[in-house]
């Protein structure tokens, strides 16, 4: 069996670590026995063909870097919504989950146009910034139920899709609903940095099996040994929850 | 006579936490100080009149070196200080606590901007060193101008306090306009970076809020700047940079003022080390010193406190290297790869306000050349002890080598019983004065 990963624009988008995500999705993989090609898709000539992905990886940058995707991607953005809803399997995060919404907003609280390629939108805070240690319960099929990991983000995100989880310490899409991130088919957009997926392999197990899923029709996976990343897990809900 | 009575009983049992705080391996830079204030909060009356000069430093950056630099100028005298850093109230009082004199011929105490007012109240300072204000503490304390003000109306209350002010900082520098307070000026005059970066300056005079104008840089918003409506500018210094050669590992800096010229080949480099040694030159000049005792012993300065800091123990060394951001990480990761000695490794992860809440950094550093043969073993610790051993097992470290102890001290005992050469620990900030401590207590032994 083999997964091709394509990492979205991982030379701008790569802000607090995210890029961890990208190493825990192969390594999970591999040490199942798959096969794990990664292909970065960037600012340039040299680009892979997005139909031949079976999971995508966007984080996030600087207002600049964004800047620069936003203008790079829009050339793919009926493509990347035809593949989502195709069922493929997206995890954006941070910058790249508010970039790939309706509007998004810069560090200084300017609103600008996102890809638009999923109907939310990020709006200026007007309170602080949200930065902290969160621990949400998904509302994915996983055990366990909870995901672990630390926000750090200006805007107020407002969804109409199905959360990635309810809120039971920390913030999350904005100040008033208890809600983090979004989940539509295949796609997850998620504020959690720590890196996410690591600390919560439940979660990385979930998008690998989605997208064996697809390619294979495969229905589990062998079990890992875990035990370094349950203590991680377990250490934040202790320390923060 | 019974304020002297409590000075004494806070002071005895502030001393008795201190065998207590050993108990739990902790040495406790403000606990101490903590107690004796709970009893007694006016308990910094006693370093006042034990102290025959007292100084404060207080700024944003620079402090805990300014603190240590001055120590080691005037280290033949009696000197009660702070030099670990710990600055706010508890740590001053700590300080007495743990070192009760008779008489000190000098009290050197760094002051965290927010603490100036209660500590002043008690300390009556005959100076004050003001570094500078950066717009790193804003969680901490709001916006930035309410800080200054605070320290404005602080020393509002001590006109008789000197002040020595880097005046290449707009923020300290408007001190020596609006106070009436005698002020003894440094700064920089070296040819430097003429690019001016917009963001980083200060747009604002902050005199009459007319356009600030730069004609040079040194760094932050530090450099030569003029008012052209209210003739706010900092061309005046008394002591003055003109020289400053960057070596590998030193730098010669040329200070003038209007005795002369010296020069400094300072152990350390990084210009805003060239603003420390020359405000550190001033006070020392101010207070009488001799310039070629100040030169010595500014050159034999060991900033040490587990900064690349080497111990003995048994038949092998043991090596402290403060790691707190992923460059400092990745660093020190090279250093221990370059090192063909047989070797264990003990990281210590926390997760305090001074550190960084969040460890993501941790996955930005390039540590992945450390999966070597001749690594015995890493003993992860600290608060977040798990993250970073998660971190070792992605960088496909074997598992069997990967060791998590909460307790930094079980996770040191663990290491340097391997069979190794050189054991590395690798602290972050808030880990490694408790981690030293224990590691020279270990080697005393």
């Amino acid at each position: 069996m083999e997964l091709n990963i394509i990492h979205l624009y991982p030379d701008l988008l790569n802000l607090y670590g995210d890029t961890g995500n990208v190493k825990c999705l192969k390594k999970r993989a591999e040490d199942r026995g798959i096969k794990v090609n990664i292909y970065n898709f960037s600012d340039d000539e040299n680009k892979p063909d997005l139909d031949n992905g079976d999971l995508f990886f966007m984080g996030g940058g600087s207002d600049r870097s964004q800047q620069l995707v936003y203008k790079d991607f829009l050339k793919y953005k009926n493509k990347f919504r035809e593949l989502i809803d195709k069922q493929k399997v997206v995890l954006a995060v941070c910058g790249g989950y508010q970039l790939l919404g309706a509007e998004y907003i810069d560090k200084d609280g300017n609103e600008l146009p996102g890809l638009n390629i999923l109907d939310y939108d990020s709006k200026s805070g007007k309170g602080k910034r949200i930065i902290g240690n969160i621990i949400i319960e998904s509302t994915l099929d996983i055990t366990p139920k909870t995901i672990v990991g630390f926000e750090n983000h200006g805007g107020r995100t407002y969804s109409k899709y199905e959360p990635l989880g309810d809120v039971l310490s920390g913030y999350g899409n904005n100040d008033n609903d208890k809600k983090e991130g979004v989940v539509y088919k295949n796609f997850i957009g998620t504020y959690l940095h720590g890196p996410i997926l690591p600390k919560n392999p439940h979660l990385a197990d979930y998008l690998i099996l989605k997208a064996l899923k697809n390619k294979y029709d495969i229905d589990s996976l062998d079990p890992l040994d875990d035990s370094i990343e349950i203590k991680a897990h377990q250490k934040t809900i202790k320390l923060y929850g | 006579m019974i304020s002297k009575f409590i000075h004494v009983l806070a002071l005895k049992i502030g001393q008795l936490s201190i065998p207590f705080l050993k108990l739990f391996n902790k040495t406790g830079t403000a606990f101490p100080g903590k107690v004796a204030l709970t009893i007694d909060n006016s308990f910094l009356e006693v370093i006042n009149e034990k102290c025959d000069n007292i100084i404060l430093i207080t700024g944003t950056n620079g402090k805990t070196t300014t603190n240590n630099l001055i120590n080691n100028v005037f280290k033949d005298y009696t000197i009660l200080s702070n030099l670990r850093g710990a600055n706010m109230i508890q740590g001053v009082a700590t300080t007495y606590v743990q070192n009760p004199k008779s008489h000190y011929t000098y009290g050197i105490f760094e002051v965290d901007e927010g603490s100036l007012d209660k500590v002043s109240y008690f300390l009556k300072p005959d100076y004050i060193i003001l570094t500078n204000f950066f717009r790193d503490q804003l969680d901490r304390y709001g916006e930035i101008e309410g800080i200054i003000n605070e320290v404005l109306e602080d020393i509002k209350r001590l006109p008789n306090t000197k002040l020595v002010i880097n005046v290449d900082d707009p923020y300290v520098n408007q001190f020596k306009y609006r106070l009436d307070n005698q002020t003894i000026s440094f700064g920089l005059a070296i040819p430097s970076n003429k690019v001016i970066e917009k963001n980083l300056t200060i747009n604002k005079c902050p005199l009459c809020g007319a356009e600030l104008k730069y004609l040079k840089h040194t760094y932050g918003h530090l450099g030569d700047y003029e008012c052209s409506n209210c003739g706010f500018d900092n061309y005046e210094k008394d002591y003055i940079v003109t020289n400053v050669i960057q070596n590998d590992s030193t730098q010669e800096v040329t200070i003038n003022n209007n005795n002369g010229e010296v020069s400094v080949n300072y152990p350390y480099t990084g210009l805003y080390n060239a603003y420390n040694v020359c405000g550190v030159f001033a006070i020392s000049k101010e207070l009488g010193m001799d310039t070629d005792v100040i030169i010595d012993n500014m050159e034999n300065f060991s900033f040490s406190l587990g900064r690349m800091e080497e111990f003995d123990y048994k038949n092998k060394k043991i090596k402290v290297i403060l790691t707190k951001n992923p460059i400092g990480l990745s660093q020190a990761t090279r250093i221990i790869s370059d090192d063909n000695r047989k070797k264990t490794v003990v990281h210590i992860l926390n997760d305090n306000p001074a550190d960084g809440r969040d460890i993501s950094w941790i996955w930005d550093a390039n540590t992945f050349c450390t999966n070597d043969d001749s690594i015995e073993n890493y003993y992860c610790s600290g608060i977040r002890s798990e993250e970073i051993a998660l971190k070792k097992k992605y960088d496909d470290v074997s598992l069997e080598k990967i060791h998590i102890y909460d307790e930094m001290n079980e996770a040191v005992d663990k290491a340097i019983e391997d069979d190794v050469e050189i054991v590395y620990v690798l602290p972050t900030y808030t880990a490694v004065f408790d981690t030293r401590d224990y590691i020279s207590e270990i080697v005393n032994r």
